[in-house]
């Protein structure tokens, strides 16, 4: 039984690696391809790189420890922020693909590797309902902040600990179906979007925010990548694997959005991926996980934004024979940045709140979060190519589960960036 | 801003945004759609005054499309759905466009009884006086003024932040 398990194991890495390099395969041929970009087709390389100062006593969760950001005292000075590729174009008329891969230089699976991997098709509107499908692997719409290529920020290198959990353990691999009733076309001040989702391998979403609680960073999980367990309880089990399909259920979601013409918007979404965590079975069984979302962006004058988005949910795991886990986290957190652009000068501060609790199964396991953040964040784009960002950010509070590992629960945490990135 | 019949008027696409944002042109006036930008763009209309759809393209690839019937044609960008441009096709004698006071002139108008019609979609839809009856006198200037009792809207932002790119 064992043996199968480790046998399924590295067919499943073999299929990555093969997948990865089929990718990169893609991203070379574009690169290579005069005429491919006379088509349509774009590829965007950004290199970042860092120099980092840390006031922290933990290690960060990125080497397994019960830190929230994704530098040490270990890993300070010049340190790789990523390299990233991004690759998009027509198929057809109304058919585009999207690949984004990412290399952290972190010890990750592969050294470089997909983010994202998808199909956009958007049909001719015909009426002022226009409809959009995705299929493949991306983001759902909740972060407000990573606007920007390769799911990047605009307003600072970290986004706030809901969109930072999004990039962590949380992607769609599926299919996204989007309609939106055109404002401008219907004679309306506004676009209203109604979305729904269905979506597979989003099984053990949930381990990082129950054993580390909220983090705040920007590094994303790529797809065929793992995570450091911060908490081991089985020796052979050490790393969480993101994106897996362990109940075979498939999970979803359903939103709606509506956008002035301004830019400003308000968002909400509930997710469910409909997990089974009754099922003992297997190696490691699948979590339920669900939340509501809600996000707003306001534009103001003097090119201002005001930015909001609250997430509350829960994850129930732990299988106990009865069909239902033995365990509930309950956890939520909000955030909300101000920002002024003064041309290519843009300036962001951010508040961050933190929590987790257990609802069901405390008096086994407390894993408690409680603190909150703050960032400061300048960003300066150079030119068409050059952009130079500087980051401050505190975060402050306790982690109850730091003191199964000997540490003290309460922690302040530090962390000054100053970010090149190069794209082209 | 009268544009002759057969030549042809022109939509343009700087910064995704259409330029300019509202072009009014007589019945029968044939419009390109340059893409004067770096990236490809999708144009296309289901107004019904003019359906049209123009296949991915920079550069002006395109031939112009002629705007044979009256009425409001609202252009969009199949990619860029913040993308949004107006072409008001009337059989008006005389039409033009407000300058950024608000005003238009037009000279040598035949005395005869008008109808003075004033469009934007950037008007309350219910605003009051945006159509009246009118007299022209040979002998003198005739002004005429237009109250409106609410703001104009602001013309649809486009990608401001060049590193934004949420479509």
């Amino acid at each position: 039984m064992r043996s199968a398990v480790v046998g399924a194991r590295r067919v499943t890495k073999v299929r990555r690696l093969c997948l990865t390099l089929v990718a990169l395969g893609c991203v070379v041929a574009c690169v290579t391809s005069e005429a491919a970009k006379v088509a349509g087709h774009e590829l965007i390389v950004e290199v970042d790189m860092r120099a980092v100062a840390v006031d922290s006593s933990l290690d960060s969760f990125t080497e397994g420890g019960l830190g929230l950001l994704r530098f040490d005292e270990d890993h300070e000075g010049l340190q790789l922020g990523r390299i990233m590729l991004d690759a998009s174009g027509p198929l057809t008329e109304t058919l585009r693909y999207a690949v984004i891969a990412n290399a952290t230089d972190d010890g990750d699976q592969n050294p470089i590797d997909l983010t994202e991997g998808y199909l956009d098709y958007r049909p001719y509107p015909s009426s002022a309902w226009r409809w959009r499908a995705r299929a493949g692997a991306f983001y759902a719409p909740i972060s407000l902040e990573n606007r920007g290529i390769g799911w990047e920020s605009i307003y600072s290198l970290s986004p706030s600990a809901i969109n930072t959990w999004v990039g962590e353990e949380m992607r769609t691999i599926g299919v996204e179906v989007t309609s939106t009733s055109l404002g401008r076309q219907s004679d309306r001040s506004f676009d209203l979007s109604l979305l729904g989702a269905a979506y597979k391998w989003n099984d053990p979403f949930g381990v990082l925010i129950l054993q580390r609680g909220w983090g705040i960073h920007d590094r994303q999980t790529p797809l065929f990548g793992d995570l450091p367990r911060p908490l081991i309880r089985k020796p052979d089990v050490r790393t969480i694997e993101v994106f897996d399909e362990i109940d075979d259920r498939v999970g979803y979601y359903v939103g709606a959005e509506m956008r002035w013409m301004d830019d400003s918007l308000v968002r909400v979404m509930h997710y469910d991926n409909l997990g089974d965590p009754g099922d003992f079975t297997a190696q490691e069984p699948a979590w339920h996980t669900r939340f509501d979302a809600i996000g707003a962006r306001v534009e103001l004058a003097h090119d201002i934004s005001l930015l909001a988005q609250v997430m509350l949910g829960d994850t129930e795991f732990g299988p106990q024979g009865t069909g239902s886990g033995m365990f509930v986290l309950e956890y939520w957190s909000y955030y909300v940045l101000a920002s002024q652009r003064l041309g290519a000068h843009r300036y962001s501060v951010r508040y961050d709140r933190l929590y987790t609790d257990i609802e069901r199964g405390a008096s086994i396991m407390i894993n408690r979060q409680n603190a909150a953040a703050w960032t400061a964040a300048y960003m300066y784009n150079v030119d068409d190519h050059w952009q130079l960002a500087v980051e401050a950010l505190q975060i402050s509070g306790s982690l109850s589960q730091r003191v199964r590992v000997h540490l003290p629960a309460e922690a302040e945490e530090r962390q000054l960036q100053l970010a090149v990135r190069w794209s082209f | 801003m009268e544009t002759k019949h057969g030549t042809p008027a022109v939509m343009d696409q700087v910064d995704q945004r259409f330029l300019p944002f509202i072009l009014p042109v007589r019945t029968g006036t044939p419009v390109t759609f340059p893409n004067s930008d770096s990236i490809a763009h999708q144009v296309y209309s289901f107004s019904p005054a003019k359906r049209f759809e123009l296949g991915l393209y920079r550069g002006r690839p395109h031939p112009p499309v002629v705007f044979d019937k009256a009425g409001i044609v609202v252009i969009g960008c199949n990619i860029h759905d913040k993308m949004v441009g107006y072409i008001y096709v009337t059989d008006a004698p005389y039409f033009g466009k407000t300058n950024a006071q608000g005003e238009w002139r037009n000279e040598g108008v035949a005395p005869a009884e008008y109808t003075l019609e004033v469009w934007s979609p950037l008007l309350a839809r219910d605003e009051p006086g945006l159509r009246r009856s009118l007299v022209i006198d040979d002998a003198l200037p005739n002004d005429v003024v237009i109250r409106l009792t609410r703001p104009v809207q602001q013309e649809p932002v486009t990608q401001t932040d060049r590193k934004a790119r949420d479509y």
